[in-house]
């Protein structure tokens, strides 16, 4: 049964006719891989539908390059997260995450808080890191990165607050 | 699900991380807990940026006071941006390790990501339509809503609703499922889709149901009726009560129904399936269990029909894999 398509995604129907191969291009070019290329693309369009209000773009290709250049973004450090993740498994962990189900599970929360905590200076991730991870006290975060209490205090905040906002609902 | 979180101001957002922070460095004593609820019930906003302590909270909750899972986490979240440059290889490499994670985020159908409206499981949503009818949606439930000038037509993506429609002369009221159409005539009535049948079940006025497949005959079901629907046919009409729709009020009434089947209904407001032994199976319970509480209600059966809750987890207590009711001792 046909569902009633609306006007917003119409505009995404019709932004997927005229500039999906392009964007595929676009992105090929970037990767080196088509197979990741049409991945990235589909993933694009797909967040798009998902929009509540019209895009309205008047430059349709400018647009999704912004567009794109966010998601090879979080592409890019998705893929480094990633490698750092199953290097740190094999040499803190081995134990850890035995399936690789469990595996995922484990990376897919590393990239949530990752992406929350994404735009912080590296030592307020790092102390909220402690505060939250470690269970540390202030003074302990305070000794271990030789900074004040104060600053800890300011940092926790900060980052707290940042994540609130980041957060996905 | 646009929770309007830039709503809450940023002072207010601060004073909960504080509260957080205050209630994570020392045992908390019972005034500093009153003063902490008293701080969460003052303002809509305190309560909503509190959710969203919690909800941050929760991405630690697996990870926290796991051994291994700290160092592996700080190690992984300090990676800072290397090159950017990868061969193909690497690629492939991680690409195959990731795969899993891949699927997970890819399993979410897209129409139903992009609903109007939706609810989890175990939440239940009421919304006034532009034109004064009721919806209620039931737990896990995702609906388009599309108004025009000859009709109003809600798409049931899935899950549940009950519907109370207002008068409109000049526009048909529809609901529109998988397995076919339902035109409200003046009417409350609910519908459920899942993925092989529709139940549609009427309370006040009639509803006329059509299923999807061209040329199968409509039926017109009145107040006190309910059928199945599949996209071929529609099944004979049983009738329905109170009962039926006891669930928009957040209740569900059992009268000696089976343990197993209870929990088959209850499962739907669930994050995760709710069994019992084969031993207890056919035990018959009765009574009006608030949907919402389900723990409550597993601890209810528990002393009454003098049963252990077995929980099943996995990932460090991070995902419930299945609650089960058995004898004790068992």
């Amino acid at each position: 049964m046909p569902v009633t398509v609306d006007a917003a995604h119409r505009e995404v129907a019709g932004l997927y006719n005229e500039h999906h191969r392009w964007l595929s291009a676009w992105l090929r070019k970037r990767l080196g891989d088509a197979h990741q290329a049409a991945d990235i693309a589909h993933d694009i369009f797909v967040r798009l539908l998902a929009r509540e209000e019209p895009v309205q773009a008047r430059e349709p290709r400018a647009f999704l390059t912004t567009v794109a250049q966010r998601a090879l973004f979080s592409h890019y450090r998705r893929q480094q997260l990633e490698r750092a993740y199953l290097e740190a498994l094999a040499h803190c962990a081995p134990q850890l995450a035995a399936s690789p189900e469990e595996r995922a599970i484990l990376l897919e929360t590393l990239v949530e808080i990752d992406r929350m905590l994404d735009g912080l200076p590296a030592v307020v991730r790092k102390a909220f890191l402690l505060s939250q991870l470690d269970g540390l006290k202030q003074a302990e975060i305070a000794q271990e990165l030789g900074i004040s209490l104060a600053s800890v205090k300011r940092h926790l905040v900060k980052a707290g607050m940042h994540c609130i906002f980041a957060v996905a609902p | 699900m646009t929770q309007a979180v830039h709503d809450i101001p940023a002072h207010v957002a601060r004073r909960a991380v504080e509260w957080m922070l205050e209630l994570q460095s020392a045992p908390a004593t019972p005034a500093l807990r009153q003063a902490w609820s008293d701080w969460r019930a003052a303002h809509p906003t305190h309560e909503a940026a509190w959710q969203r302590v919690e909800s941050v909270r929760s991405r630690f909750g697996g990870l926290a006071g796991v051994s291994g899972a700290a160092a592996v986490a700080h190690a992984t979240l300090s990676a800072r941006s290397r090159a950017r440059r990868r061969s193909v290889q690497a690629l492939a490499v991680l690409l195959l390790a990731g795969g899993a994670a891949y699927t997970v985020e890819q399993r979410t159908p897209w129409r139903q990501w992009a609903a109007d409206h939706r609810t989890r499981p175990g939440e239940q949503r009421r919304i006034v339509l532009a034109d004064g009818s009721a919806l209620v949606l039931n737990t896990d439930t995702a609906i388009n809503v599309r108004f025009a000038a000859g009709e109003r037509r809600i798409v049931l993506l899935r899950g549940e609703i009950f519907v109370a429609t207002a008068k409109d002369r000049g526009r048909r009221f529809l609901v529109e499922m998988p397995q076919g159409l339902a035109q409200a005539l003046g009417t409350q009535f609910s519908v459920y889709s899942e993925a092989q049948r529709a139940v549609v079940q009427v309370f006040e006025g009639a509803v006329e149901i059509t299923p999807a497949q061209a040329g199968s005959p409509a039926r017109l079901l009145r107040a006190g009726q309910g059928a199945d629907l599949s996209a071929q046919s529609v099944g004979s009409p049983r009738p329905v009560g109170d009962a039926d729709r006891s669930w928009v009020h957040g209740t569900l009434i059992a009268k000696s129904m089976r343990l197993a089947d209870l929990l088959a209904q209850l499962s739907r407001y669930s994050p995760h399936p709710l069994v019992c032994s084969d031993a207890v199976a056919e035990l018959r319970v009765s009574g009006a269990y608030p949907v919402a509480q389900i723990p409550l209600i597993l601890e209810s059966l528990s002393a009454t029909l003098q049963l252990q809750i077995e929980t099943q987890t996995r990932f460090w207590g991070r995902q419930v894999v299945q609650v089960r009711l058995a004898p004790r001792g068992a």
